[in-house]
């Protein structure tokens, strides 16, 4: 099961100097200061300490709260 | 040695990052050992090579650069929006491939039509199909110059936040900014204060003007448009003033530091309350100091987003500043001003303000 401190680690390992603790938990990646890069590294990196599978078009979890409701449905 | 190096993706990654024509053979000897030893494209092969997810699909880009040397096509072998990204950066930032990443590019905006961060790429990048100088964007520099032929006009772009410009540095010099043959000067925010602190190899607000005005003079600069995307759109409107720049060309971000800064700036804007409060540094009003000033100043911004609409109007009234709302959501809009040739119109007039 993916928890809301897993994003927020996975955050901060696909981004040096970012607090991560202050991205809202339904912010936006864009409005939390995070570009697409970013998020393609963090779901990459969410994959790799979980295994979970992202949808192909990942670009439209576009919060924290979308990757764990994602997570959630997925059954991880 | 070759072997042992092939090993470790992230030394292979290095590698590769630095392999010239000259050397290529080298090259293909050891993706392709990597390959056959670590089942780079196969299922979840980070497990077994220790690789990050990310490193192995930068090594996937080189792997399509050997597939198109060899046969002029691509494979393709991202499996989603997001290992795309991550490959399509590789190429265009570190390999300098944009003959490879414009054929992967086609693949995957036809795979994956309505992933934005994809398709903001083919406007911009058009039919580029490489390098049109010298110019090579070193992402740990925040002062690169790249002079024009003979031109006494000069770029100086401010990166936002991400210390890009919502496209690589590479795609935005080679792609648009390059053609139009006018001296460039790219600044990144690395203190990520909206420059407020100045250039951090440089200093200071102080410092870093006095540097930039060296540069300008040794280009033999008679002209100077500031240009700003994102949270650079503050440093281009801020150093514009003290520089004394003939045009302003800003796309989305912030003109007021009392304007929702605390909702697009998080990271930021803590940061600058607390320098602000230590006296260490100033906290200019920017409309008041462009209404005092005959500086033009051109402003294109997602009209339905809330935050840039915002601060855009901040500027608005002043006779000096043309607003250009365009109607999207999204904070990128250079690629909703690409079609029919709506940039390369905008920079053009730039270069002969």
């Amino acid at each position: 099961m993916i928890t809301e401190q897993d994003v927020r680690a996975a955050i901060a390992r696909a981004r040096e100097n970012f607090d991560a603790s202050a991205v809202p938990i339904n912010a936006d990646w864009g409005d939390a200061g995070l570009d697409s890069l970013d998020q393609a590294s963090v779901l990459l990196e969410l994959h790799e300490a979980t295994g979970i599978e992202f949808p192909e078009d990942s670009s439209e979890l576009k919060s924290i709260r979308a990757v764990l409701d994602y997570a959630q449905a997925a059954g991880t | 040695m070759a072997t042992a190096i092939a090993d470790s993706p992230s030394a292979l990654l290095d590698l590769l990052r630095a392999v010239t024509p000259e050397n290529k053979r080298l090259f293909r000897e050891l993706l392709e050992h990597s390959i056959a030893k670590t089942g780079l494209n196969g299922p979840s092969p980070a497990a077994r090579t220790g690789a990050s997810g990310r490193v192995r699909v930068r090594l996937l880009a080189y792997r399509e650069i050997l597939a198109f040397d060899d046969t002029g096509g691509v494979e393709g072998l991202a499996s989603n929006v997001m290992e795309a990204i991550v490959e399509l950066n590789e190429l265009y930032t570190f390999a300098l491939r944009f003959d490879v990443a414009r054929h992967l590019l086609q693949k995957y905006t036809a795979r994956w039509p309505k992933a934005r961060p994809l398709a903001i790429l083919p406007p911009i990048v058009g039919q580029v199909k490489g390098p049109v100088d010298g110019f090579r964007d070193n992402m740990e520099l925040d002062v690169q110059i790249a002079p024009g032929p003979a031109s006494e006009v000069t770029f100086v772009v401010f990166c936002g936040l991400r210390h890009a410009f919502g496209v690589q540095l590479n795609v935005l010099h080679h792609c648009s900014l390059a053609k139009h043959r006018v001296n460039i000067v790219y600044l990144r925010d690395f203190a990520q204060n909206l420059y407020l602190t100045g250039v951090s190899s440089i200093g200071g607000v102080r410092p870093t003007c006095s540097a930039l005005r060296d540069i300008l003079a040794n280009l033999n600069s008679k002209k100077l448009v500031f240009i700003g995307n994102s949270s650079g759109v503050f440093g281009a409107l801020h150093y514009g003033a003290i520089l004394d720049a003939d045009l302003v060309l800003l796309f989305s971000g912030p003109t007021s530091l009392e304007i929702g800064l605390e909702e697009s700036e998080r990271q930021a804007y803590p940061r600058l309350l607390e320098l602000r409060r230590a006296g260490k540094i100033e906290w200019p009003n920017l409309r008041e100091t462009y209404a005092a000033r005959s500086t033009p100043v051109s402003f294109y911004y997602g009209s339905k987003n809330r935050v840039d609409v915002a601060q855009a109007e901040n500027l608005s009234g002043l006779r000096n500043v043309r607003l250009h709302p365009i109607s999207t959501s999204s904070h990128f809009v250079l690629d909703y001003l690409a079609p029919a040739g709506g940039i390369d119109r905008i920079f053009a007039s730039a270069s002969m303000c």
